[in-house]
């Protein structure tokens, strides 16, 4: 426990402003019909997750259009925490001319990020983080189902009922934000937020995942002293995002804007690494001079002098 | 002005309460207990609080009232005790208590259970209220403790406890009553039943937080708690007596048990008119009947509209109310109240409670109204779970 904990820190007034005003009034809230869609040039997708048994309902729709599969148009209605209209608020904005296989690759961080107000405070207290995680499996799921894509049958078990969260959400989400008790997997789906019953099942998939963790760092783990060029191009590309997300990503989420890793690539003796712009960095003027000088100037400080950003 | 409509939870202390607390705080600071003369004024005023206290539940001279820091560490220590003194020993054994038990009775079950003890829930019926009946299946002269609380803090069911007390004590079984939500409501008298144990706390009858008591009835068995000196609690509960917090309890209790006459006449009043135009409201389902609740209490499902986000309208109108299934502060207790009186599972998140006091006034109540009203309409037209815009969709 912590202090911070004792306090505790879930208190409507204790949102940032920019979570305030989409809980008030979320953007791109309300359905979406037929002629609407065909009027934007694109084809209505409605997807349906959770229920208002499991206390949270999320329904997206989306204007796909069909020749080239990129979402025209995003929305949502809900049924849940008025503090889960900021998070689908945030990633149907962030979801809009993207296509639709490219909706899974959303990252937790940067859709985190888009909800700060500055680039050091968190946008939501940890008890509220499972918004987030609602948010983003409703529309990687509404994306499977779009492309018709059949998860794993194993995955797809319901471990706590009261919250209706799969098998492989939990262990994503243990795996992504490195989570080490029971109490904080709550924290992140809600999952035996109200049936505590559960508890037991939470707790053998989270020793089992840690076990796995634990056995991949042992191979993965990179000696700090290995040259960047020598690592493999997942060793690169996890020690580029961390440079990233220290020195760089703050400062485009302050501007409202982000950057995705799209590939990195060897060119002779270059790592070429190809980015995209999201939010208000893309068609910003710096984001082919000073804004891509930053990024490439960290890198290069921080990993290797031969590293060339690209960006799309 | 902000209304508060969160009384189960707790309630403002009243004027008076403060007034009668407010010397103990400062210069009459004394400890009751000590001989010399200055500790006079704080003897007497502990002495006067401790007879209201006996008075206000009708406690026999013989029996104890220990003070302790709320409902939450009487109802732990009694657990607690009778872990020791029954089950390690194997003189007793099972606990029967209700799914409905208010949440420091059913973590401390739960952790019991966990150290081997047999734990019986007892099921609600489509109203709220247990069936005495139910018991039966599964008391024995055996079992270690019956525990059923007075009033269910979420939907305000009145449980049938003296009945239960009744049975227990055909069965010879000690039987123990969570009184927390009943005092300063209904009227609360330990002789008409034979209650064993008896938990309550000072906050939900408009006295101070941090301070509550355990009934013990005379002859009954209870293990200390806190070990030191001999003359606190009678060496029951050590630790320097919560002065200010007994005479703000005493206090309480004379206003509650006074205020049973005619304050809450007027509180039902008002819940009344409340409970009449949220009756009027489509698709709303009031949980408990109106005869079998405590007069401040309505609880009630709003199909279609998530308690949380009815909360947060609510409190954009400075009103200030609550629902067990509000995560995470909620106490949703062993099962949600939705299912455990039958009701449509789709409506679990949608209960909310408001609990009145004698401090809410009736202008608040056209308010309360208003902004439900405002509110439901405004969050229906949203949700995708309201009938209404299924068919619109479909269409």
């Amino acid at each position: 426990m912590s202090q911070a904990h004792l306090l505790g820190n879930a208190h409507w007034d204790d949102y940032g402003f920019k979570v305030q005003s989409m809980i008030k009034k979320p953007i791109n809230y309300g359905a979406i019909d037929a002629d609407e869609a065909h009027q934007l040039g694109g084809d209505l997708f409605v997807h349906r997750w959770g229920s208002p048994e499991t206390s949270e309902m999320i329904v997206l729709y989306w204007v796909v259009e069909a020749s080239t599969g990129t979402i025209k148009m995003s929305r949502f209605e809900l049924f849940g925490s008025p503090v889960a209209r900021a998070a689908n608020d945030m990633l149907c904005m962030l979801s809009r001319n993207k296509k639709v296989e490219e909706i899974p690759e959303i990252t937790y961080k940067s859709l985190e990020y888009f909800l700060r107000d500055n680039p050091t405070t968190v946008a939501l207290p940890e008890v509220k983080q499972y918004t987030i995680t609602h948010a983003m499996t409703a529309a990687a799921e509404a994306a499977n189902a779009y492309l018709r894509n059949t998860p794993d049958d194993e995955g797809e078990t319901i471990v706590c009922a009261d919250a209706g969260i799969k098998r492989t959400t939990i262990e994503q989400v243990i795996r992504l934000h490195d989570l080490t008790t029971t109490e904080q997997i709550t924290h992140y789906t809600k999952a035996g937020a109200f049936d505590h019953r559960c508890a037991d099942a939470l707790g053998d998939i989270l020793r089992v995942v840690r076990a796995k963790m634990a056995e991949e760092a042992a191979t993965v783990d990179v000696p700090d002293d290995t040259p960047f060029a020598q690592m493999t191009s997942e060793q690169q590309l996890a020690k580029i995002n961390s440079v990233i997300d220290e020195h760089i990503r703050h400062f485009l989420v302050m501007d409202g804007g982000d950057m995705e890793i799209v590939d990195i690539k060897q060119n002779g003796e270059h790592t070429d690494l190809y980015i995209r712009y999201l939010g208000a960095c893309n068609g910003c003027a710096s984001a082919s001079t000073g804004t891509l000088f930053a990024i490439e100037n960290a890198l290069k400080t921080h990993l290797d002098k031969n590293i060339r950003v690209l960006p799309l | 002005m902000p209304i508060y409509l969160d009384n189960n939870h707790l309630t403002r202390p009243d004027e008076q309460v403060v007034d009668a607390m407010k010397p103990f705080l400062g210069a009459n600071f004394h400890d009751p207990l000590a001989p010399y003369t200055q500790a006079n004024l704080s003897r007497r005023a502990y002495g006067d609080a401790m007879a209201k206290l006996y008075a206000g539940i009708h406690a026999d001279k013989k029996d104890d009232v220990l003070i302790t820091s709320g409902d939450t560490e009487s109802n732990t220590w009694l657990f607690n005790s009778l872990y020791i003194h029954k089950i390690l020993t194997g003189k007793g054994g099972a606990i029967i208590i209700s799914e409905r038990a208010p949440a420091s009775i059913a973590s401390i079950c739960t952790y019991l259970e966990k150290q081997g003890a047999k734990v019986f829930r007892l099921g609600v019926n489509k109203d709220g209220v247990i069936d005495p009946q139910d018991l039966l299946d599964y008391i024995t002269p055996r079992t270690a403790l019956v525990s059923i609380e007075m009033v269910d803090a979420e939907s305000g069911a009145i449980q049938p406890i003296e009945e239960i007390a009744e049975m227990c004590a055909q069965y010879n079984v000690p039987f123990h009553t969570d009184a927390t939500q009943a005092l300063g409501k209904i009227p609360v008298d330990v002789q008409r039943a034979p209650i064993t144990y008896m938990t309550f706390s000072a906050h939900t009858f408009h006295g101070p937080t941090g301070v509550g008591a355990l009934y013990v009835r005379h002859g009954a068995t209870l293990e200390p708690m806190l070990m030191g000196s001999p003359t606190q609690m009678g060496g029951e509960r050590a630790g320097l007596l919560n002065l200010a917090g007994i005479i703000g309890m005493g206090k309480a209790m004379e206003l509650a048990v006074d205020a049973l006459e005619y304050d809450m006449e007027d509180v039902r009043d008002m819940r009344d008119a409340l409970e009449e135009r949220v009756r009027a409201l489509p698709d709303v389902t009031i949980i408990t009947p109106w005869s079998l609740r405590v007069p401040n209490t309505l609880t009630f499902a709003v199909q279609g509209v998530p308690a949380a986000a009815l909360l947060l309208e609510l409190n954009r109108s400075a009103i200030a109310a609550t629902s067990a299934t509000l995560y995470p502060q909620g106490d949703w207790a062993h099962r949600p109240l939705v299912d455990a009186v039958g009701l449509d599972p789709a409506l679990r998140h949608t209960v909310i409670t408001l609990a009145l006091s004698r401090m809410n006034t009736e202008a608040e109540i056209e308010e309360i109204t208003q902004a439900l009203e405002e509110s439901i309409a405004l969050l229906r037209d949203e949700s995708p779970a309201y009938p209404e815009a299924t068919t619109e969709e479909q269409a």
